[in-house]
């Protein structure tokens, strides 16, 4: 049975395996370069509250390369979706295409046996292809997440770190099957899963992940305090809060303020002297008592998140496995 | 003798259509079944539902002496070659004997490699490559080398020419010979089952008409050739299937209750094409002899 489920598949495994190598090949260059950025010019302690010297550099640098590379990067999102659509898809609607489920079915086993067989060798070459991609990338994205942190809406890092890859290629794998369980027919079922695919990676990535507890507001940071946090929180915002209060300032207000401030403070004279520049600012900020909120996820839920959203991939991956031996065994002929 | 197929008020229906209907058959074990009737007249659908490739809308299909189609036990009980004989394209031969090893316990492995040798298909090449006459023997191949008790062959010898025909037929009745299989051969023509057949099974409109061993259905049925035109029929007719009237003579087939010794009538015995196309012209017409049904079903017909 594992034999006629990869010997059926083995194109698109092999396929799979093309992809990764030649991704694997596109991601050394820009991934090297970044390590030995990192490592020459020791990112790490630019992230102290006071900068080393050269990180104005190895920031530029770092940008270019960052500028690049999240042009390209969020595409990779698609994959699962791919892997679903051209993978699942076809599992079933092909042999209702080519008439071979005939065959395939009055033989002497069971279709849900069958199909069992189908998904098992499948998900686990997809499930395999799937870690071996998620570790490429969080080499290859290693260096940009020290300094973004992998929790942050900007960073690249959620996505292509631990489960929530493989998940997502589960879930993708799970809708391609079922349908092309439905359609019967594999363009028509290669489109649905995309669309499928996209309709709920969209909500929940931008929507419900941010949500999925509650952010926490720290209150009462000075001006003067440039990195509060700690690395790694996915920062929703920071907003200024009026003086002695509780008090949220309006966006009108707090570009008000930062206005009243620059007037207050004296210009550079050259970009070398951003940093003091900022620091009166912050000064001005300071004496006459406001403060900052931030509204943040705090990076020790990381995992946490991960967890939630695999959960939700698989048990929505479930329902549609569910769906689908119902749909063979019940419905199909 | 238990039956090799039993269907018991079986009925299929897609969307409002029926493709068939109030399908009792009771088919015994070891025989050579030939299924006639026009292209969509329920053919296939009796051997999917037989198969248990479709669930029926209503009543019920046993296999193999009682097992219900479809059920594990069932599959490997039943083999089918499709109408299409569709093959996996990309697979060669050899795939599909390990197709067919991997997913039959009981699959003969050295038969189908002889089979497909002295056919000179070869073993590396892939289905897709192969002419459509060889697609359909590979395919054969692969339902014979099941080895099951029922084999159902949808239309088997619509893709072979004459001479892999004859071969065919002499390979047909050797299996039945060696293994005591029963096997179902559906065909829109009735000749080409005529030599090879012991049971009849007409379809028409996606009901049985007829049913029954070949020897009885020819011992109650003559072509009786008498004078032109007379309504009238000789005393020992049941009924008249078809009447055909030429200018001097009037030609019936007909179902009698004894020998008919009317001077005027000459009888002769009909042909297994005669009588089943007779039947097929002559949709109000059918003939169920003892009426099938199992003990368990109860006996409403």
């Amino acid at each position: 049975m594992t034999w006629l489920a990869w010997r059926q598949h083995r194109g698109e495994s092999a396929a799979a395996a093309l992809l990764l190598a030649v991704l694997a090949l596109v991601v050394l260059p820009s991934g090297l370069h970044l390590h030995q950025l990192e490592g020459t010019l020791n990112i790490g302690h630019c992230q102290g509250a006071t900068p080393g010297a050269g990180c104005a550099t190895a920031f530029d640098a770092f940008n270019a390369t960052s500028r690049s590379l999240s042009g390209i990067v969020p595409w990779l999102n698609l994959l699962p979706g791919l892997a679903g659509a051209f993978i699942g898809a076809p599992l079933v609607a092909r042999e209702m295409e080519e008439g071979t489920w005939r065959l395939a079915w009055s033989q002497g086993v069971t279709r849900r046996r069958w199909l069992r067989a189908q998904l098992v060798a499948t998900f686990g070459v997809v499930v395999l292809a799937t870690i071996l991609f998620t570790i490429v990338v969080t080499w290859w994205l290693a260096p940009l997440n020290h300094i973004d942190g992998r929790f942050a809406s900007n960073g690249h890092g959620f996505d292509f770190y631990g489960m929530v890859p493989a998940a997502w290629a589960l879930l993708a794998l799970a809708i391609g099957v079922l349908a092309g369980t439905v359609a019967r027919r594999v363009v028509p079922a290669v489109a649905i899963t995309f669309g499928a695919y996209l309709a709920i990676r969209l909500p929940v990535e931008f929507l419900l992940r941010p949500r999925y507890l509650p952010p926490v507001k720290l209150w009462g940071v000075e001006p003067s305090n440039v990195h509060p946090l700690g690395p790694n929180n996915w920062v929703f915002s920071q907003d200024l809060v009026a003086p002695h209060s509780h008090h949220i300032l309006s966006a009108t207000q707090q570009d008000l303020v930062q206005r009243i401030a620059q007037a207050a403070s004296p210009k550079p004279k050259n970009s070398g002297q951003d940093v003091q520049y900022l620091a009166s600012l912050a000064h001005y900020l300071q004496t006459h008592g406001y403060t900052y909120a931030f509204t943040y996820q705090p990076a020790g839920r990381f995992w946490i998140f991960q967890g939630i959203e695999t959960g939700i991939c698989l048990v929505l991956a479930l329902l549609a496995v569910a769906a689908t031996c119902w749909w063979v065994s019940r419905r199909l002929t | 003798m238990s039956a090799a197929v039993e269907t018991a008020g079986v009925g299929k229906r897609y969307g409002s259509v029926w493709a068939l209907r109030e399908c009792y058959l009771n088919l015994p074990a070891g025989r050579v079944v030939a299924l006639v009737g026009p292209n969509g007249a329920g053919k296939s659908t009796l051997l999917s539902l037989v198969m248990g490739l479709t669930d029926p809308s209503c009543g019920s299909v046993k296999v193999a002496g009682g097992l219900p189609a479809g059920s594990d036990a069932a599959l490997a009980q039943v083999a089918f070659l499709a109408q299409d004989h569709a093959l996996y394209r990309r697979f060669s031969v050899g795939d599909h004997l390990r197709f067919g090893r991997t997913l039959n316990a009981g699959f003969d492995d050295p038969f189908a490699r002889l089979r497909l040798d002295e056919l000179g298909i070869p073993l590396g090449r892939p289905a897709g490559k192969l002419s459509g006459g060889q697609q359909a023997q590979v395919a054969l191949t692969l339902a014979l080398a099941k080895r099951s008790s029922v084999l159902l062959l949808d239309e088997p010898m619509a893709s072979l020419d004459p001479l892999a025909r004859r071969d065919f037929m002499g390979l047909l009745m050797s299996t039945v010979a060696d293994t005591g299989a029963t096997v179902v051969l559906s065909s829109h023509v009735v000749s080409e089952l005529e030599r090879v057949c012991d049971y009849l099974v007409v379809l028409s409109r996606s009901e049985v008409q007829v049913a029954g061993d070949v020897d009885d259905l020819l011992a109650v049925h003559r072509r009786l050739v008498g004078p032109a035109p007379s309504g009238e029929v000789p005393y020992g007719v049941e009924s008249v299937i078809e009447r055909t009237v030429t200018g001097r003579q009037t030609i019936l087939i007909a179902r009698v209750v004894g020998p008919v010794h009317d001077p005027a009538w000459a009888s002769h015995p009909v042909s297994l094409e005669d009588l089943a196309l007779a039947y097929l012209g002559a949709p109000g017409a059918e003939y169920l002899p003892r009426p099938q049904f199992s003990a368990m079903d109860g006996g409403l017909r």
